[in-house]
C-alpha cells in the first residue's frame, strides 16, 4: 500500500526531524548510519516510499544513482568478492516494484494508506504488518534508551552535587579548625 | 529487526540538555556568590579562604566534561 505524500514544498527529508536521524548510507560500506543494517534498511525504504509516493519514477532514478555509486564503492572495497549486479539490483531497485502504485481515488487512497507516526511526529507509510511491528518496536526501544539516558544524566548530576558538598565540607573544616584554635 | 540498535549518541534529549543547563547556571551562581563573599571579606585570611573555595568550585568538572576528557585520554 502507498501513502499519500504531501506536496513537494511541504515534504521533509527522509524519516527525519530535528530529533530523528535519517537512515542514510555510510559510504563506502553502504550500511545504514543509524541501524548499521545493509542499506537500504527497512526504515529507509519506508521513508523513501513515503517521500516518493507521488513520484515513483523519481524514486527509481534516485535509487539507480545510489546503485551506481554503491556498485563502484563496493567493488573498490572488494574487487573479487563484492555483490553481483543481480544482488545489487534486488537490494536497491526490485523492492520498489513489489507494491501496487498509489490509488488515485481519494477515499480509496485514505483507506489504503497505512500511516504510522514516528516518535518525532513524522508520518511514514508502512506497507506490511511486519514492517509496522518492526517500526513500533524501534520506536519503543528508542524511548527506553532515552529514559535510560535521562536516568544516567540525573545520576551524573547527583554525583556532581555530592562532590560539591565535599568541597563545602572541606571549606567548613578549615573554618572549624580556625575556630577551634 | 535483528541487529538494530538505537542511536544513543545522537539523541541529545531536550530534557537532559535542560538539566545540564540548570546545573551549570546553578553552579555558576554559587561560584559568583562565594566570589562576592571574598570581595566583601574583612580580612586577608577570610578573603583567601573564600578565594580558595572559589578555586575549588571552579576546578570541578561537569559530568559530561569529565566523560569527554576520559574519552580523549583513552
Amino acid at each position: 500500500m502507498w501513502a499519500v505524500a504531501p506536496p513537494a514544498h511541504e515534504r521533509r527529508p527522509l524519516v527525519t526531524s530535528p530529533r530523528v536521524r535519517p537512515h542514510l548510507p555510510a559510504r563506502p560500506l553502504w550500511r545504514c548510519r543509524v541501524c548499521a543494517a545493509s542499506w537500504l534498511c527497512s526504515p529507509a525504504r519506508l521513508a523513501l516510499r513515503y517521500e516518493y509516493a507521488e513520484d515513483p519514477v523519481a524514486l527509481a532514478i534516485y535509487l539507480n544513482l545510489q546503485l551506481f555509486d554503491a556498485a563502484a564503492d563496493l567493488h573498490r572495497l572488494n574487487p573479487h568478492g563484492g555483490p553481483d549486479p543481480k544482488t545489487l539490483f534486488e537490494r536497491f531497485l526490485a523492492w520498489t516494484h513489489r507494491h501496487s502504485p498509489p490509488s488515485r481515488s481519494g477515499e480509496a487512497r485514505i483507506r489504503s494508506a497505512c500511516m504510522v507516526s514516528v516518535a518525532a511526529g513524522i508520518v511514514c507509510a508502512v506497507t506490511t504488518p511486519q514492517e509496522r511491528d518492526e517500526f513500533e518496536r524501534m520506536r519503543l526501544v528508542e524511548q527506553i534508551e532515552k529514559d535510560r539516558q535521562i536516568i544516567a544524566s540525573y545520576e551524573e548530576n547527583m554525583m556532581f552535587y555530592r562532590i560539591r558538598i565535599e568541597e563545602n565540607r572541606y571549606a567548613l573544616g578549615r573554618l572549624d579548625e580556625r575556630l577551634g584554635a | 529487526m535483528s541487529g538494530w540498535e538505537p542511536d544513543v549518541s545522537m539523541s541529545a534529549d531536550e530534557h537532559i540538555r535542560a538539566m545540564r543547563e540548570a546545573l551549570v547556571a546553578e553552579h555558576e551562581s554559587r561560584i559568583a556568590e562565594v566570589q562576592r563573599w571574598a570581595d566583601e571579606a574583612s580580612d586577608d585570611w577570610h578573603r583567601r579562604w573564600h578565594l580558595d573555595h572559589v578555586a575549588r568550585l571552579r576546578a570541578m568538572r561537569y559530568p559530561w566534561q569529565a566523560d569527554r576528557e576520559a574519552e580523549a585520554a583513552a
